[in-house]
């Protein structure tokens, strides 16, 4: 019960969100049908003429469908971006085979003889194909139809990891922002959509079936029923998107986790709240920087918030540096020569690797600092996901720094740290400095005296020439610039994360608290 | 013999695998006739008959039909001239008896209050109630379903009827039924009847010449009477005692 009433509170409170996701699923998934119904019926008629193509095609198709879907959205990022168009190309891709092969198969299968009949008694070639061989491969047809609408909406749920929105997208925030119901409500809202597609298009098929008989009520009802259905999405596909009004627009874009979610929203309430910018909100980009950075170079993002760490390590491929100002001022300018990307502010918090210990034993010890640790370490058991132990920039290097000698080192699954640290299993783990659970299960974060761990202090990366072209955004990020410490932050995520409310809200609310929102 | 209607002269048809189906064959069908081709399986009576509306393609030879090199024709006007019935009917599964015997009418856009006309005057001719004409194929037996497919046949006013063992697959009782009631419409239509058959009673039967096949040749050609009385050699004179 408490379960289904937080799914009645998740839709009552994002009915907003909820519905736009909605609209962006239907219209996703009608467009990409429409377009595999016309490709896919046309091959398939069109192999069954030509028979040199016949084997290619249908083994390229079959092929193209053995890869997995999460693969395939990700082999087109570099071809043609994040976003609409690239879950369009995808699930075209997909949906192609059940409406090749089934049209070629029902056209293939009709008996020879009724189109030898029909030929004989002087029907022309278009005649015996529209009058005879269509109309009986219609039923196979109609059930490869059915299959690729159903697989495609369901399909569609997988979009959002590349940022072109739809119901998927609900599903995705709630796995990164641990909140189960959302994911439910996504799920649902997911499956009735198939289904009910999936009921209209079989009461249209029964009603057929009757067409040539008298229609009884029943079958009357079932077509009126189906049509309805099939009307009222092509209403939702008519209707304008959603604040596309204003020609000022710009995208924010997010990596997938609850601590982006959060920024994004900061970033895009920001700015819809203090210009007359439309905000498009690209946010849980699967794959994290490694796809919003190249969008961003093309152009489909605008702004995002980045850490100085990924940016310095992972983008400029630069070795590590201490001091995080004299890194973050060396980041600036080389994004600004190389990528003509702006980094407008710092936030003010760092989320680093950290270590991390219950608050009562760092108290009764004493322990604040690394190198306080590392002098009681051997009373220590260490837990740790086994890639942080594997890397030089991870245990190694950090004991060539701090002379660590723990009772014992533990190799954890990253999401069992916490559960064994509960369990008394081991007594101190790593952990990202904001992670909520920090907060939740009241540990102590230790400072990193000698500064092994590189910063990840967090910022806003935005396009220049989206600054040239809006320049009311210049002034507008400074105003955040080290408004958020690393216990704010970790507050923000806590309430997301832990305390279930909506990112929307807890950037709301903190964009309040600093006088930001007008 | 009055004018023949169809005219196959020193025909050779050779299939793509090499089988030779016809050699060498010439057949004059006169008009108002009801010819029944007849042999073993695989002797070639299906392809000669097929030659007639064009549906097979010759190697050499020449036919003409009503009077026309089969060349000159448009073959969808010269099949729309020509009944065709197959096993079975070959009727339609997803359209009523009533839109299949239209068939012909439709395809070749005769008015809709006429075609409806003609298929009510068909109906009566055939036995066919409102019920059944607004049936599907599969709801009548396989007696009415052959009914049906001569019915359509016969639409569109055909002055030449070609029927490919049309009642092959029927019961005795239906067969025979189904046989006087042909030769019955071939009096009163005189229309030319080009029928193939591998039942000899029914060749017989129905029949005003009879063209016997063995192995793509015609044997003999005559009517039934002196095909019974002088077959011209021991093969025909032991198929037709068989």
């Amino acid at each position: 019960m408490a379960l289904l009433n937080d799914i009645f509170r998740t839709v009552a409170e994002r009915r907003d969100y909820l519905y736009e996701l909605l609209v962006q699923h239907i219209l996703l998934s009608l467009g990409a049908i429409v377009i595999i119904t016309i490709i896919g019926v046309s091959t398939g008629i069109a192999i069954l003429h030509y028979k040199k193509w016949r084997q290619i095609i249908l083994g390229v198709v079959n092929f193209l469908y053995t890869i997995p879907s999460i693969a395939m959205f990700g082999l087109f990022i570099p071809l043609i971006g994040i976003g609409y168009g690239n879950a369009m190309v995808v699930l075209v891709i997909y949906g192609l085979l059940p409406v090749i092969r089934n049209t070629y198969t029902g056209l293939k299968e009709v008996d020879p003889l009724l189109l030898d009949a029909a030929k004989g008694m002087g029907a022309t070639p278009w005649q015996v194909f529209s009058i005879v061989r269509w109309p009986l491969a219609f039923p196979t047809i109609v059930s490869g139809f059915r299959t690729m609408v159903v697989m495609t909406i369901a399909l569609a749920g997988l979009a959002s990891f590349i940022g072109a929105g739809g119901l998927g997208q609900a599903i995705y925030r709630g796995i990164n922002t641990n909140n189960s119901s959302l994911i439910l409500v996504g799920s649902i809202a997911v499956a009735l959509l198939a289904l009910v597609a999936d009921l209209g298009i079989g009461a249209i098929e029964n009603s057929l079936k009757t067409k040539a008989k008298k229609q009884d009520k029943k079958s009357r009802y079932l077509k009126y029923f189906g049509l309805g259905i099939l009307a009222l999405l092509f209403i939702f596909m008519l209707l304008p998107k959603p604040g596309n009004s204003s020609g000022k627009r710009i995208v924010v874009a997010t990596k997938p986790t609850a601590e982006q979610y959060i920024l994004g929203e900061i970033i895009s309430q920001l700015v819809e709240n203090n210009t007359d910018i439309q905000v498009t909100r690209k946010f849980g980009i699967g794959g994290g920087t490694s796809n919003i950075h190249p969008a961003m170079l093309k152009g489909e993002i605008d702004i995002y918030p980045e850490y100085t760490g990924t940016a310095w390590l992972f983008i400029l491929k630069e070795p590590q540096m201490n001091n995080p100002d004299s890194l973050y001022l060396a980041l600036k300018k080389m994004y600004a020569e190389q990528f003509n990307l702006e980094w407008a502010c710092r936030l003010g918090f760092n989320n680093t690797f950290t270590l991390a210990l219950p608050e009562p034993v760092a108290q009764n010890q004493n322990i604040t600092t690394f190198s306080e640790l590392s002098q009681k370490s051997n009373g220590f058991i260490f837990g740790a996901e086994f890639d942080f132990f594997e890397r030089e920039d991870g245990f190694a290097g950090l004991k060539k720094v701090y002379p660590f000698n723990f009772k014992s080192n533990v190799e954890l699954d990253i999401n069992l740290k916490f559960q064994a640290l509960e369990n008394q299993t081991v007594d101190v783990i790593n952990a990202f400095s904001t992670d909520s659970r920090i907060r939740q299960m009241n540990l102590r974060v230790l400072k990193d005296d000698k500064q092994f761990f590189p910063a990840y202090q967090a910022g806003i990366v935005i396009r220049n020439e989206s600054l040239q072209k809006y320049p009311e955004l210049k002034g507008l990020f400074k105003r955040l610039e080290n408004t958020i410490s690393d216990s704010t932050m970790l507050q923000l995520n806590y309430e997301v994360e832990i305390e279930k409310q909506s990112s929307n809200e807890v950037a709301a609310n903190f964009l309040k608290q600093h006088k930001l929102l007008k | 013999m009055n004018n023949p209607v169809i005219e196959i002269e020193n025909v050779t048809k050779t299939y793509e695998t090499g089988n030779k189906a016809l050699i060498d064959v010439s057949l004059k069908v006169p008009q108002g006739a009801f010819v029944v081709i007849i042999g073993p399986s695989g002797c070639g009576k299906t392809t000669l008959l097929r030659l007639m509306n064009g549906m097979t393609v010759i190697d050499s030879g020449r036919i003409s039909v009503m009077g026309k090199n089969l060349e000159s024709w448009d073959k969808i006007q010269l099949r729309r001239k020509m009944g065709y019935v197959i096993q079975q009917g070959g009727l339609f599964p997803h359209l009523a008896v009533r839109q299949n015997i239209a068939f012909v009418l439709s395809i070749s856009s005769v008015e809709k209050h006429a075609s409806e006309k003609r298929v009510n005057g068909l109906a009566e001719i055939m036995g066919f109630d409102e019920r059944q004409l607004n049936a599907f194929p599969s709801e009548l037996s396989g007696g009415q379903q052959q009914r049906a497919g001569v019915a359509r046949a016969l639409a569109a006013n055909p002055e030449i009827i070609l029927m490919d063992e049309p009642f092959g697959a029927l019961d005795n009782i239906t067969r025979r039924n189904l046989q006087s009631e042909i030769k019955e419409m071939h009096k009163k239509l005189g229309i030319t009847f080009v029928m193939v058959t591998h039942d000899l009673k029914e060749a017989f039967t129905l029949g005003t010449h009879v063209a016997i096949m063995n192995q793509g040749e015609i044997e003999q050609f005559d009517t039934p009477e002196n095909i019974q009385k002088k077959p011209v050699n021991d093969w025909v004179k032991e198929f037709i005692t068989i």
